[in-house]
């Protein structure tokens, strides 16, 4: 046994301090020893205690299947400019709806009517659960304030009230947040700052404090006064970073030293990486670009770099999320995430600081395309900002975002996200920059791949310069950040229907946009071919307009209902006419919805348990087909599931001959198909390589040549 | 609270989804699962400063609380998921009341004040593992810090950086204390 610790840990503790330090450790000591004897029970089981407890643990819950419906739904209100930062929602959205529906605690609230009654509704369960009253408080203000941005006086009022009331720290905080977002969403910075600093040891309790600090201080372009909270001008973690390890502060500078920067062998695995990240990056960093090379990249793609790369800038490398199935990211909607995991060190509390870079990018980093997109991001175009619908023309906001982009681009900084101390960064790595995004959409949706930039544990500056981006960036990004009240809708319904055990319904924003158009008012003739998930749709609307999905009699094959007898939503045949009076909704067969028929492939594969990982070829032979319907798809990918986890080309046709489907006609494919199956051959090397692709299309490469590829 | 009671415990290794209130009272009385031992083990393992007794209600508690919807088997690791949440439950509550009770008998003798050592307790808890782990291994356990070190494939200045970090953080408790006295 060492000696005494105290005298190495601490040897400038004066001595009635370190006295009083070794009764503590001396108490600590008893505590940990007491803890460690499996055997001995120092207390005997009494059923009341553990009644109470049960009692207690189960409100808790409850309260937190509550709060992560809260969270849903504020984040589907809040318009995309506001500065009111959101606590992470503390559960998955099925699981809080499996906790909530189970004990009835909740019924499903009612999305056709409006988001903020819901909101309330879920607030006053929350207060009849015996939450305390402060929780309510904290809620109802942040709804208010999502429904019409509240004046920074109203927020005052708030915390002088809680202060006065002694309201817990982190509820206090919350009211902090608010009142400076408030501050900064009028172009208050100052204001913003100043309100933040009188309450600096919250930041403690509420990171998001220090996020907006941080953004403040860029703002107005300079430091805090010493001695107060430690705000800083670049995003929080980049100027820790920049202060703590030399070599990063090197390349910061400007210093050339990509060898130094050579990330911990654990990155090895997260091999491949993002070229558009790359190019964004380079070009936004405005002649200060620090990252460029790129390990083990195609050649192609290094000479473009090379083209691109200004003498002397100095590198960081850049890894990319390896995937195992580029036919399957394509499929996905030809987007991949690029990763930039670099371990820069250790954080004060000992967590690894990993330093995150990521870009949703189109698969191939050939270098014709990655010059393309660099162009889109050249330096001197004048950003533009997203407005919100209340942002009026002399909104504040926008010259102060302006402001910000400029302060931000001139250090070169696009967007950086800091994982959190005390979480493992390799576990945060593994799951991708998709971990926050279960308050809309489960990652691998196409929403969720691009909302990735936005509702990362971004920086406050960082988090307004994407949204800047978000006009110049790709389409896909634009309408991703676009109100998600179709996201929520869909993401709800489909949480719900997990929650009821009742698997992951196919359903899309666009399904439900012609009724959407009619407000959801019903009844609805929903028309087409067996297979097209006419009964998903009728559900779906039922949920949209507030009926529960099984309340008999309101949903039927035609013509088994009438209107006059309750009847809302009919299942018809293709050339069934929808009586007078009827909205008619109409589906196509799953046959012609080709665009549609690679993204449910990978919802299918991911709804197994577990999830399927199918090969290339396994993917491709299920790909290319015309499918008759989603029932068909269904029983194939339970009959896969049923030989595990691991598809290969082989499992898929034992599963299809036993089903008498025959291998497909060879026809000449879709043009769409063979842009993506083209793509998708380009992630090895760069290149095309179109036997491959002819391979998973079906057809000769002959075929493909006559096809203009 | 009807067909079991608490001290006659069901045949059944798990009771098939009884209420939560009986499952409970039957992992509470004799402790069939073997709760306990998996939490010391736990908490030992992971150098959590928590009391045992009440990290094993959680436990107990989660466990009957979710059982019912467990599927047949993966016991084991559902046991194991169950104490995982009750550790970091007791650790992110701050409203944890009742959390000086245990402390009581281990401060009182000494002069301390039980409710600020459960505050620092729970903060603690709050530290990262590997910083957990290298306090409790160099001050509480009084490791040699060389061999500590080696074992954990650390440089001996990062070992005790972890270990000073876990005590700074009790030492701020004493100089807050030693400033308003």
């Amino acid at each position: 046994m060492n000696a005494d610790p105290l005298e190495w840990l601490v040897p400038d503790a004066l001595p009635p301090e370190r006295a009083e330090l070794r009764r503590l450790v001396q108490a600590l000591r008893l505590l940990h020893a007491d803890g460690a004897r499996p055997g001995a029970r120092s207390v005997e089981p009494s059923w009341q205690r553990a009644r109470g407890e049960l009692e207690e643990v189960a409100r808790r819950e409850a309260l937190r299947a509550l709060e992560t419906l809260l969270v849903a739904h504020l984040a589907a209100l809040l318009p995309g400019d506001s500065f009111l930062p959101l606590p992470a929602a503390p559960l998955a959205l099925d699981e809080a709806w499996r906790i909530l529906l189970a004990r009835q605690l909740f019924v499903p609230p009612r999305p056709g009517e409006a988001l903020a009654s819901g909101a309330r509704a879920l607030v006053a369960r929350g207060l009849a659960l015996g939450a305390p009253a402060e929780w309510a408080r904290v809620w109802r203000t942040t709804l208010e304030h999502a429904e019409r941005g509240l004046e920074p006086r109203r927020w005052e009022r708030e915390v002088t009230r809680a202060r006065a009331q002694r309201t817990r720290p982190r509820a206090l905080a919350r009211l902090v947040a608010g009142w400076a977002a408030s501050e900064l969403e009028r172009g208050a910075p100052a204001r913003a700052l100043a309100v933040l600093q009188a309450h600096a040891p919250l930041a403690r309790l509420e990171p998001a404090l220090l996020g907006l600090g941080d953004g403040c201080v860029t703002l107005l372009g300079r430091p805090a006064p010493v001695g107060r909270a430690a705000w800083t001008p670049l995003p929080r973690g980049l100027h820790e970073l920049a202060q703590a390890d030399a070599r990063f502060a090197a390349a910061f500078a400007g210093t050339p030293s990509s060898s130094a920067l050579r990330p911990a062998a654990g990155c090895d695995a997260r091999r491949a990486f993002g070229a558009e990240l790359v190019a964004l990056l380079e070009h936004d960093g405005g002649g200060r670009a620090r990252l460029v090379q790129l390990e083990g990249a195609a050649p192609a793609l290094e000479s473009a770099l090379a083209h691109v790369r200004a003498p002397g800038q100095p590198l960081l490398r850049v890894w990319r999320h390896g995937t195992q199935a580029p036919l399957a990211a394509a499929l996905g909607g030809a987007r991949t995430r690029a990763l930039a995991g670099l371990e820069l060190g250790r954080s004060a509390s000992g967590a690894a600081r990993w330093l995150q870079l990521e870009w949703s990018h189109a698969l191939l980093p050939c270098g014709a395309r990655l010059l393309e997109f660099a162009r889109a991001f050249v330096p001197g175009a004048r950003p533009s900002t997203r407005r919100s619908a209340r942002a009026a023309s002399g909104d504040p906001r926008l010259p102060l975002l302006t402001r910000l982009v400029r302060r931000l681009r001139a250090q070169g900084i696009v967007g950086v996200a800091f994982f959190e101390p005390g979480v493992p960064a390799r576990a945060l790595l593994a799951q991708g920059p998709g971990l926050r995004l279960g308050r809309l959409a489960r990652e691998g949706e196409p929403a969720a791949r691009a909302l990735g930039l936005a509702t990362h544990e971004l920086t406050c500056g960082a988090r307004a310069l994407l949204r800047v981006h978000a006009r110049a960036a790709p389409a896909q990004l634009s309408a991703a950040l676009a109100p998600a009240g179709m996201e929520f809708l869909c993401a709800q319904f489909r949480a719900l229907e997990r929650a009821r055990g009742r698997g992951d319904p196919w359903l899309l924003p666009a399904h439900l946009a012609p009724a959407a158009a009619a407000g959801f008012r019903g009844p609805f003739w929903i028309k087409g071919p067996p297979g097209a998930g006419r009964d998903t749709l009728a559900r779906a609307l039922l949920h949209a307009a507030g009926h529960a999905p099984d309340e008999p009699g309101r949903c039927a094959a035609a013509p088994a209902l009438r209107a006059q007898d309750g009847g809302w939503a009919w299942c018809a045949g293709p050339d069934e006419r929808a009586p007078a009076g009827v909205l008619e909704l109409s589906l196509v067969a799953l046959a012609e919805r080709r665009a549609e028929l690679a993204a449910l492939l990978l919802h299918l594969a991911r709804a197994q348990v577990p999830a399927l990982a199918l090969t290339d070829e396994a993917l491709a032979e299920l790909w290319r087909r015309d499918w008759e319907g989603f029932a068909v798809l269904a029983e194939v990918f339970a009959a896969l599931a049923a030989g595990g986890p691991r598809v290969a080309l082989e499992d898929v046709r034992r599963v299809l001959a036993a089903r008498g489907l025959r291998a497909p006609a060879r026809r000449c494919p879709a043009g769409a198909d063979l842009e993506q199956a083209l793509a998708a051959t380009r992630h090895r090397n760069g290149q095309e390589n179109r036997a491959r692709a002819a391979r998973w299309l079906g057809v000769s490469v002959g075929r493909l040549r006559a096809s203009g590829k | 609270m009807s067909s079991l009671h608490p001290c006659r415990a069901p045949s059944a290794v798990l009771p098939l989804a009884p209420p939560p209130e009986e499952l409970l009272a039957w992992l509470v009385c004799g402790d069939p699962l073997a709760l306990r031992a998996r939490v010391a083990q736990r908490v030992t393992q992971e150098a959590w400063l928590v009391d045992v007794e009440r990290a094993l209600l959680r436990a107990q508690t989660l466990v009957a609380l979710h059982a019912r919807e467990w599927p047949a088997g993966a016991l084991e690791a559902r046991l194991e998921a169950c104490i995982e949440q009750a550790l970091r439950q007791l650790a992110l509550e701050d409203d944890a009341c009742g959390a000086e009770e245990p402390l009581e008998p281990f401060c009182r003798p000494l002069g301390l004040d039980a409710g600020a050592v459960g505050e620092a307790c729970r903060r603690f808890n709050s530290l990262p593992g590997e910083v957990r782990e290298a306090f409790v291994a160099a001050v509480l356990l009084g490791e040699a810090p060389e061999r500590s070190a080696r074992m954990r494939r650390l440089s001996l200045v990062e070992f005790a950086r972890r270990a000073r970090l876990g005590l700074e953080l009790f030492r701020a408790g004493v100089r807050a204390r030693g400033a308003g006295t």
